[in-house]
C-alpha cells in the first residue's frame, strides 16, 4: 500500500467542513492503541487476539462496489499507522456488557479493531490515555440472526485530535446497535459507515456530541440498505455551548429493488451559546420503489416552556437547563433496544456533564 | 381582606403587549379551596401562569402577596421553594430525563436537601398509591409519549410528594376518565388541610369530589361573580350568558 496519497481538496464533500489538513497526523512515530478485554461471563465467549490487516476493510457477503475504498484518506493513513490490528471474535449470548478498554497514549496512537459477532453481545469500547493525535478504525461483522451492540466513549483530553473510521456490516435478520457518546478531543473527524447486506437486517444508531469551548466535531454516518425489508434508524443529537462547532452529515443510500427498506434519521442540534454553530446535513440516494425514507433536522435553543416548568418545581435556571441538556443527550440513544448499553452511555454522560459543570 | 396566603389585588397583565387580566382580585387563606371557572379566552390560566411567574407574561398592574411576601419579587424556583405549586394544563415534556430522577431532584431542590432514598422510595410509593400509578411511570421519560391523564397523574404526584402549601391547578381535570378523575381528586384532597388551592375548571364534575369553599367565574380579564359551591352548580345548569350584563 503506498503512503504517498493527495491530500482530498475541500470540495470533496467529506472534508468540506473538517479539511484533512485539519486532522493530517504530525509525521512522528506511531504507537499502537493498547486494548485490554476484561473477563467476560461464562454465557459466551469473548476472545481478542491479534487481526489481519486484511479485515480492514471487511467483505463479508456483500457487494463488493459498495466497500469503503483504501483511497480514502483517513482509512488509507490508519491503515499505513497501524502494523498490529485487533480482532475481537464473540460467540454464545453474553449477558453482561464485553468492556474493552483502548488506550491511546503517546504523541500519535493508532489502532485497529475487528468485532466478528457470532452470538448476542454489548461491547463496550471506551478510549483514554493522553495521545495528542488519537486514530482508530472499527471494523466488524454481525452474522445471519445474531445481534451485536456497541458503544462507544471516551475521556480523551479535550487538547487532542481524533480521527475515527467505521465499517460494519449486517447479516440477513442480523441486528447491530451503536451508540456513541462525544465529548473527547479538540477537533473530531469521524466517519462511520453501516452495510446492511441482507433481508432483515437492522442498524440503530444514537450519536450524542457535546460541544463545549472551541471544540470541533464533525460526524459523517452512512447507511446502506443493499437489500429490501431491512430497516435502520438514526438520531444524532448535539448540544453545542462555547464557541464549539458540530458538523453532522447523514448518507443513508437505498440501492436499486431494496423494497420493503424502512430507514429514518434524524439530527436535532441544541444550541447553548450565541458563539456555538452546528450544521446538520441529512442526504437520501433512493433507487428503491417501494420504501419508508424520513430524514429531519432541526437547530433550536433551550425551550422556555422546558426551563419553566422544570423551575416551577424549584430547580434553579442553572439546574433546569442542565437537566434539560442532559435528558437531550441522553435521548439520543433511545433507539438502542439494549438497556444495558443505554445504561452504560447514560451513566458516562452524567459523569461527563457532571465534570464540565465542575471545571 | 388581607393576611391571606395568597392575596392578589387589581392585577392586570399582558402577553405580547395584549392584555389578558384586566383587575384581578383574589384572596386565598390556608386550608381554603377555590374554583375559577369562565369562558374560553377569560384568562384563567393565563393567571395562574403569572402568579407562578411564566416569563412570557408581563404584569403591569396590581400586586400579588403570597404568605406576607411580594411573590413578583422572586424567581419561579423561589416560588415554587416557598411552596408555590402549579399544576400545569399542558405539562412540557422533557425528553431523555427519567421520571424518578425527576422527582428526586425537585423534592430535594424545594425541600433544601436530597431526600434518604429508602424514606423517599417510601413515599413514592405512597403517593403512587394514591393514584394508582405503576411503578413503570418512573422509568420513562418527563411527559414524553404521556396520553393526557398520564400527563395529569404526573402532575398531581409531583404535588404530594412536593406538599405545597398553595396549589394552583389548571384544568387538572380535563381529558380525565372516571376512574382518573376519582384518582386525582383523592390526590387533591389529600394534600394537607392547610394549603390553598385553587382550582381552575370548566366543569362541575370535579367540584362534586374536590368541594370549594368558593369559586369564582371569570370573564373578559376580569372576576365578575363569586359564590359558594352552589354557583358551579348554576353554571352547569345555565351556562355563563346570564352573568354577560355583569360586564
Amino acid at each position: 500500500m503506498s503512503t504517498a496519497m493527495e491530500d482530498p481538496s475541500n470540495a470533496v464533500h467529506l472534508w468540506r467542513s473538517t479539511p484533512w489538513s485539519w486532522m493530517r497526523p504530525d509525521e512522528t512515530e506511531p504507537t499502537s492503541v493498547r486494548m485490554v478485554l476484561h473477563p467476560v461471563d461464562e454465557t459466551g465467549e469473548a476472545n481478542l487476539a491479534s487481526g489481519s490487516p486484511d479485515l480492514f476493510p471487511v467483505v463479508v457477503d456483500g457487494p463488493e462496489t459498495s466497500l469503503p475504498d483504501v483511497d480514502d484518506i483517513a482509512r488509507h493513513t490508519l491503515a499505513n499507522l497501524d502494523a498490529t490490528p485487533m480482532r475481537l471474535d464473540l460467540k454464545g449470548d453474553l449477558e453482561t456488557v464485553v468492556n474493552v478498554d483502548l488506550c491511546a497514549a503517546g504523541h500519535v496512537a493508532v489502532g485497529r479493531l475487528h468485532i466478528a459477532c457470532h452470538g448476542r453481545a454489548v461491547v463496550h469500547l471506551h478510549m483514554s490515555g493522553d495521545a495528542g493525535w488519537c486514530g482508530l478504525h472499527l471494523t466488524g461483522q454481525v452474522a445471519n440472526g445474531c445481534s451485536l451492540s456497541v458503544i462507544v466513549t471516551d475521556e480523551l483530553p479535550l487538547e487532542s485530535r481524533v480521527v475515527r473510521c467505521d465499517d460494519w456490516r449486517v447479516g440477513r435478520d442480523a441486528t447491530f446497535e451503536t451508540g456513541t457518546l462525544s465529548v473527547g478531543g479538540f477537533r473530531r473527524k469521524s466517519d462511520l459507515r453501516h452495510h446492511l447486506d441482507a433481508t432483515g437486517a437492522a442498524v440503530r444508531i444514537g450519536l450524542a456530541v457535546h460541544g463545549q469551548g472551541k471544540r470541533h466535531d464533525d460526524h459523517h454516518v452512512e447507511i446502506h440498505h443493499h437489500k429490501g425489508h431491512t430497516t435502520s434508524q438514526l438520531v444524532a443529537n448535539v448540544a453545542c455551548g462555547g464557541r464549539s462547532r458540530s458538523v453532522g452529515t447523514g448518507r443513508l443510500v437505498i440501492d436499486v429493488g431494496a423494497d420493503g427498506t424502512d430507514a429514518g434519521q434524524v439530527f436535532r442540534n441544541l444550541l447553548l451559546s450565541q458563539g456555538a454553530r452546528a450544521d446538520a446535513i441529512p442526504e437520501l440516494e433512493v433507487l428503491a420503489d417501494d420504501v419508508s425514507a424520513a430524514h429531519g433536522a432541526a437547530s433550536a435553543s433551550i425551550d422556555n416552556d422546558q426551563l419553566h416548568y422544570l423551575m416551577s418545581r424549584g430547580l434553579d435556571l442553572d439546574e433546569a437547563s442542565a437537566m434539560i441538556v442532559e435528558g437531550f443527550l441522553a435521548d439520543a440513544f433511545r433507539p438502542l433496544a439494549a438497556s444495558e448499553a443505554r445504561r452504560t452511555l447514560r451513566d458516562r454522560l452524567t459523569v461527563h456533564l457532571d465534570c464540565a459543570r465542575i471545571t | 381582606m388581607a393576611g391571606g396566603l395568597l392575596d392578589v389585588k387589581g392585577l392586570h397583565a399582558t402577553v405580547e403587549e395584549t392584555e389578558i387580566l384586566r383587575g384581578i382580585d383574589l384572596h386565598i387563606k390556608a386550608g381554603e379551596v377555590h374554583a375559577i371557572m369562565g369562558t374560553n379566552g377569560a384568562g384563567k390560566s393565563t393567571l395562574a401562569s403569572v402568579i407562578m411567574g411564566h416569563p412570557a407574561y408581563a404584569i403591569t398592574a396590581g400586586s400579588i402577596q403570597y404568605d406576607g411576601e411580594d411573590l413578583t419579587a422572586m424567581e419561579v424556583h423561589e416560588r415554587a421553594r416557598a411552596g408555590l405549586f402549579m399544576s400545569f394544563q399542558y405539562p412540557s415534556s422533557i425528553p431523555g430525563v427519567q421520571v424518578g430522577t425527576f422527582l428526586r431532584k425537585s423534592v430535594a431542590a424545594v425541600r433544601g436537601e436530597a431526600p434518604k432514598a429508602r424514606e423517599f422510595r417510601k413515599e413514592l410509593q405512597a403517593a403512587m398509591g394514591v393514584l394508582g400509578m405503576d411503578r413503570s411511570f418512573l422509568g420513562r421519560y418527563v411527559n414524553d409519549g404521556f396520553s393526557g391523564g398520564e400527563k395529569k397523574r404526573l402532575e398531581i404526584l409531583q404535588m404530594l410528594l412536593l406538599q405545597p402549601k398553595m396549589a394552583l391547578l389548571d384544568e387538572t381535570d380535563s381529558g380525565l376518565d372516571i376512574d382518573a378523575l376519582k384518582a386525582v381528586a383523592e390526590g387533591i384532597n389529600s394534600l394537607s388541610k392547610d394549603s390553598g388551592v385553587l382550582l381552575i375548571t370548566h366543569y362541575n364534575r370535579l367540584l362534586e369530589l374536590v368541594v370549594p369553599d368558593r369559586v369564582h367565574v371569570m370573564i373578559d380579564g376580569r372576576i365578575v361573580q363569586s359564590g359558594g359551591p352552589e354557583l358551579a352548580q348554576r353554571l352547569e345548569a345555565d351556562g355563563y350568558e346570564w352573568l354577560t350584563p355583569a360586564l
